[in-house]
């Protein structure tokens, strides 16, 4: 088997598992990461201690001059993106004689943008996934290689669920080094635009919590889909902005009419908060100022049954 | 129709091929299709070979323009094939023996599987296991331990309340050498273990339960087995019957009186077929086959259309009802529980209860930590 030389780019964890498996191969010749992301280029260094493979920083000025140099300097067969903020030219992505391959962590053509792991935890997808394309000059528009699928659970955070796509995309990755290194053609197949949709990255109206509006189950998803990368969902009591991190649908209780937002239940854990429909939800963790704590807490700085959690 | 069939070897079963592509033309000639499906074969040997199963697929599909590609092969292999199947959209069945199972329980669009569903069996036979006794030991070789069949037996058994309390692995070649000495003392030495989990091969099966026979000490010993261990070889020699008793999980029993089963053993026998598992999976592929032909025959471009399509219907085969899982693509059939008891030659095999509510217990059990074992098609060896 012909062992062929990987240049992995990256700017999150989510190309963690991968990484740690090429290392293991040998097949790892640098990192490519932005430096700008501070956090991941720590990680990323702590992850290559020891191993000589070098961590490459870059930003967008330099960044496909810096590529074509690692490309050529590291006798790279593939590239690998696995969350890679820049695009990337066709006299870059045609250099590496195997191919360059971008890591999408959802299914495409269906969830096309820079953040899709908040997105299907948004839309309450039952299914996430991981899909392999050949990188052209669109955003994600590539020839799909491979797209494999997993089932998601409704307590599934973005911490959780990358997690999870990450090991996926790992998988893959060893499938495509395989192939190359059996020295068989990798084959791909344009994606299909009628399903295509193109997901700009949320902006802070998207993290707000609307009670008048969001059903139980949809609150909780958005709450989800915030931890831990913006420390939870947003939303207001008392005036003061608080967070929410995790929480569960509890099931319907028959009650007067109670406008939603309302809190119905405080206890030492949890406090329990009206949504529309008759429908509540038990709030489990939250962030303020003061730090991250259980929701039960919120009782020392006044939120009482009858206090109402207001959208901004 | 062109069916595109990436065909294994079996030293140990060399019929294998034979009896499947026996069983598929059979059906398509009681249903008077033979002249409708073109058959493509492509030898994989024992389907361990990445690059080869690859290459020959690949012929398949773009050569001899498959619409529709089957591959007797196991999931280790499968994966390098997955991005062949994305960009052909071709329907591939894979066949098997069930021993393994995925990691990942959802199925690409385009892939389902026809198997003989050995892993749940073992499942199921761990969950008979635990309800006998807490405590067990369990026995398997070299070969038959690199497949998932027997974590499925274990696993069961250990959410079921089992305890393990020895593992016997034998690398022996299976002739005069082979030995269960080690079982055996530790069965001898420690009476309050009467529960042995087994999963072998028919082959090494018989010299299992003949060696365990030979060694006395097996009073209210039960060995609790995998499906190959019930099959008429591994019981070669069971005489007027063994000292322990025998129980586990088969994926047909021949001897069903259903119509579908009736007419399926008649016809081979007017054919002049040997009967195996193997035949009704080369039986059943031809009833998937047919039903295709007759009612999407202008479809045959999109599997995964082909899929959904399955999905809607069931089939009468001779081992019962058999349905497409729509979660996992799995081809789902009854199994029969079966029973030997000590001192007897008589197997009973009865319907298990509600095997689809436990399908779903067996499905969601996670699989966690390294994963290692063999590439090749199991019973291909």
């Amino acid at each position: 088997m012909n062992q062929v030389k990987v240049l992995l780019l990256c700017s999150t964890r989510f190309a963690l598992p991968a990484m740690r498996n090429l290392v293991y191969s040998r097949q790892l010749a640098a990192v490519v990461i932005p430096s700008s992301f501070e956090e991941t280029t720590e990680e990323v260094q702590q992850l290559l201690a020891g191993t000589g493979i070098p961590v490459i920083p870059v930003n967008k000025k330099n960044n496909e001059a810096e590529l074509k140099k690692a490309i050529k300097k590291y006798d790279t067969g593939m590239v690998f993106m696995l969350t890679y903020p820049y695009r990337i030219s066709k006299a870059v992505y045609e250099l590496p004689q195997k191919g360059f391959y971008n890591f999408h962590p959802g299914p495409l053509p269906e969830y096309r943008g820079s953040d899709p792991v908040f997105q299907q935890i948004k839309n309450r997808e039952k299914y996430a996934g991981v899909t392999v394309h050949h990188t052209d000059e669109g955003m994600d528009t590539g020839p799909v290689v491979i797209k494999e699928m997993l089932r998601t659970d409704a307590a599934d955070t973005y911490g959780i669920l990358n997690n999870k796509l990450a090991e996926l995309a790992a998988k893959l990755s060893g499938i495509l080094m395989k192939m190359a290194a059996l020295d068989i053609p990798i084959p791909s197949k344009p994606q299909e635009g009628l399903n295509a949709r193109y997901f700009k990255k949320q902006t802070s109206k998207e993290i707000v919590i609307d009670w008048e509006t969001m059903d139980a189950d949809s609150i909780v998803a958005l709450i989800h889909a915030c931890n831990p990368w913006n420390k939870g969902a947003v939303t207001s009591v008392n005036n003061k902005i608080i967070r929410l991190l995790d929480a569960e649908k509890t099931g319907p209780i028959s009650r007067e009419k109670i406008l939603p937002g309302t809190v119905t239940a405080v206890d030492a854990e949890s406090l329990t908060v009206a949504a529309i429909n008759d429908e509540n939800i038990r709030i489990g963790y939250i962030y303020i100022d003061e730090g991250f704590m259980k929701a039960g807490k919120l009782s020392n700085l006044g939120v009482h049954p009858g206090s109402r959690f207001m959208s901004l | 129709m062109n069916i595109g069939f990436l065909s294994p070897r079996s030293d140990a079963h060399p019929a294998i091929a034979l009896d499947f592509t026996a069983g598929l033309k059979l059906f398509l000639k009681e249903k008077q299709r033979k002249g409708d499906i073109q058959l493509f074969t492509e030898s994989i040997g024992f389907g361990g070979s990445e690059k080869e199963v690859y290459e020959k697929a690949e012929k398949l599909l773009m050569i001899d323009d498959a619409d529709i590609l089957l591959a007797f092969i196991d999931e280790r292999v499968l994966d390098i094939l997955k991005p062949l199947l994305y960009a052909s959209g071709k329907l591939m069945i894979v066949i098997n023996a069930g021993a393994n199972y995925p990691m990942n329980w959802v199925p690409q669009e385009n892939i389902i599987y026809l198997t003989l569903q050995h892993a749940f069996c073992n499942w199921l036979t761990g969950i008979t296991a635990a309800k006998h006794s807490q405590q067990a030991a369990t026995a398997t070789t070299f070969y038959d331990g690199g497949y998932l069949h027997g974590a499925s037996i274990v696993k069961a058994y250990a959410k079921h309340g089992g305890e393990i309390g020895f593992n016997f692995v034998n690398n022996d070649k299976y002739d005069e050498s082979f030995s269960v000495a080690p079982l055996t003392a530790f069965l001898a030495e420690h009476t309050d273990t009467r529960s042995v989990l087994c999963t072998f091969d028919s082959l090494p099966a018989s010299l299992v339960y003949a060696a365990i026979d030979k060694a006395g000490s097996n009073e209210g010993l039960q060995l609790f087995v995998s499906p190959m261990m019930v099959e008429p070889p591994a019981l070669e020699h069971i005489g007027e019957g063994f000292s322990f008793s025998i129980e586990g999980h088969a994926p047909w029993n021949i001897q069903e009186e259903s119509e579908n089963n009736k007419t399926f053993i008649r016809l081979y026998k007017e054919n002049n077929k040997k009967l195996s598992p193997f035949s009704l999976l080369g039986w059943e592929t031809g009833m998937i086959a047919v039903h295709i032909l007759e009612h999407a025959a202008d479809q045959l471009a999109d599997g995964s259309l082909l899929v959904n399509k399955l999905k809607e219907i069931s089939f009468g085969s001779p081992r019962g009802t058999l349905v497409l899982d729509p979660e996992t693509n799995f081809f789902l059939a009854p199994v029969y529980q079966c029973s030997i008891g000590a001192g007897s030659s008589a197997m009973k095999m009865v319907p298990a209860v509600d095997p689809e509510k436990e399908w779903k217990n067996f499905v969601e059990e996670p699989t966690t930590g390294p994963v290692s074992g063999w590439t090749n098609t199991y019973l291909c060896y």
